[in-house]
């Protein structure tokens, strides 16, 4: 679905970002891509969007490559960015002028996602907030039915129910023929609700594995004092004492506490590469 | 080549059509001041012109001069302006990543820059020049001449039609100040080809016998007094070296401006 290949990128008079970096989005998923900030996960986005050309290698999303970025790659791709321009006008008008550029369109989708985030279709973009523009924006991506879903920061400036909703939304959108890909720092937010998770710092691909591969091969142990440095891959201090990655070998699939694991795998991160060698 | 034509197949009229509609809902409240404004100003200044103005063919062509310059000032400084959201971080993510080829969107530019705004402001210039009308005895009524120094409708359609074009690659070309760069870029295309063409005429015929007999004036009528005397006016206008001149640029500006579409990132 989304085949990024010997990727090499960098901004003007600045190091590398991306060099000789592989990696592929197969559809039927909902990735997490983490990343500490600078570290390229907005970049990585937008280069999949066909919004900036890899200075080498290449990036094909259903089949065609990004430098080319005609009608028949952009109608399959739908990109929510963190920051976000909205015109002066209805939520109504919005649907009316933008939804003719996407086939697969469902105003139904979109009234429904508005509904469930209670917002009004007849209420101007220039007076929402935010969070509420936001919104606006995750129901046209989401009604858009495209089969590459891009998120930026999605739970950005939205309130705890609306980040709920969202998890909802995604979750009933997601189909066998979609892929989403999901960039955040707010970890807790999309808990439960991926299916693989992608973590990236400049460069180096960190980790690449299914929830349940990850679930099978570590497990979170909470420790009432400091364990010892064998004992675990990563610890670090909790409210109760500390919790620690261990190897699973229950082979039992536990609950996944993503916030520790990106932690651990940014700070352990031959530890980790050992236990989940990298896929391309 | 293979990319053009991936773009022609997949090339759609009704997408074009949407482009055009959302860029007049983006832009309807610049549209609408930049029309009355236009009103306005071309209804005031001609009541001027009317009440303290000389009656004579001068009066027109200053009239003529002012409404064509009007029309122009604004068309060009729209059309310098229509891929403003490709530049304008964030909206340029959604602007780009909007479902259509660049073709489609070169197209729907060239529509709106090319016909729809000199039209609608030239029916604009026309309807506050009869507005005018009724503040004036009849006898001070004439028919509003559409070309009064005689420039001849092909350069009255060539300048209007081809001017956009250049304008449009202005606005993508040029980050900061397009209007102004445009403007200087194309003085300085103009010398550069002057410089050339006279360079190989003198090259070709060093004493210039060949084009001795060349007309290179009209004639054109000028008021003096209370009579009309013979003047002269280059025929530059009317010569095939400027229309191919005219043509081959909006040609390359054209293509230039498919390609800095296509091109276009948002780093």
């Amino acid at each position: 679905m989304v085949e990024i290949n010997d990727l090499s990128f960098g901004y003007a008079r600045k190091e590398n970002l991306y060099e000789q970096f592989s990696i592929h989005f197969k559809s039927g998923q909902i990735y997490g891509l983490l990343g500490q900030n600078g570290s390229g996960k907005s970049t990585l986005m937008k280069i999949i969007a066909g919004l900036i050309y890899p200075d080498s290698g290449n990036c094909v999303v259903n089949g065609i490559n990004s430098k080319e970025r005609n009608y028949n790659y952009l109608r399959n791709l739908y990109i929510i960015p963190e920051e976000f321009d909205l015109p002066d006008m209805t939520i109504a008008s919005y649907v009316r002028i933008y939804a003719p550029f996407y086939e697969a369109f469902s105003a139904d989708q979109f009234e429904t996602c508005l509904k469930e985030f209670e917002i009004s279709p007849e209420e101007k973009l220039q007076k929402l907030s935010y969070g509420n523009k936001k919104k606006v924006l995750l129901s046209f991506g989401l009604a858009t039915n495209v089969r590459v879903l891009l998120l930026d920061e999605p739970t950005n400036g939205l309130d705890i129910p609306s980040k709920k909703t969202l998890r909802k939304l995604i979750a009933a959108a997601a189909t066998p023929e979609r892929c989403f890909i999901i960039s955040t720092h707010q970890v807790h937010d999309l808990e439960n609700l991926l299916d693989h998770l992608v973590v990236i710092s400049k460069n180096k691909l960190l980790l690449n594995e299914s929830i349940s591969t990850i679930a099978q091969k570590i497990c979170f142990v909470p420790f009432s004092s400091r364990p010892a440095e064998n004992e675990t891959l990563y610890y670090e201090k909790s409210f109760t004492g500390h919790i620690g990655i261990v190897p699973n070998n229950s082979n039992e699939e536990g609950k996944i506490n993503l916030e520790v694991l990106f932690n651990g795998i940014v700070a352990q991160q031959a530890k980790f590469s050992q236990l989940f060698k990298p896929n391309k | 080549m293979k990319s053009i034509i991936s773009q022609i197949q997949s090339f759609n009229f009704h997408r074009v059509i949407s482009l055009i509609l959302e860029y007049y809902h983006r832009n309807k409240k610049t549209l609408f001041i930049s029309s009355i404004a236009l009103f306005l100003f071309l209804f005031c200044t001609l009541l001027l012109f009317k009440r303290y103005g000389e009656i004579g063919r001068q009066n027109d062509i200053l009239q003529y001069s002012l409404q064509i310059g009007c029309i122009y000032l604004i068309s060009s400084i729209l059309a310098v302006h229509y891929f403003s959201t490709l530049w304008m971080k964030p909206g340029n993510i959604s602007a780009l990543s909007l479902p259509c080829n660049a073709i489609e969107r070169l197209l729907s530019a060239v529509i709106v820059t090319m016909i729809a705004f000199p039209v609608a402001y030239s029916l604009i210039s026309l309807a506050s020049y009869f507005s005018t009308l009724p503040f004036f005895r009849s006898h001070d009524l004439r028919f509003f001449n559409l070309d009064p120094i005689g420039m001849g409708w092909i350069s009255i359609i060539g300048t209007f039609i081809g001017t956009p074009v250049l304008f449009l690659w202005g606005g993508l070309f040029f980050k900061r100040s397009p209007w102004i760069k445009t403007i200087l870029a194309s003085i300085v295309y103009s010398a550069v080809c002057v410089a050339i063409t006279v360079a190989i005429f003198y090259f070709l015929d060093p004493n210039w016998d060949a084009f001795s007999e060349w007309e290179a004036f009209n004639e054109f009528f000028i008021p003096k007094g209370s009579e009309y005397v013979n003047g002269k006016m280059a025929t530059i206008y009317h010569s095939p070296f400027y229309f191919l001149s005219s043509i081959s640029l909006m040609t390359c500006m054209v293509i230039a401006t498919y390609y800095l579409l296509k091109e276009k990132e948002v780093k």
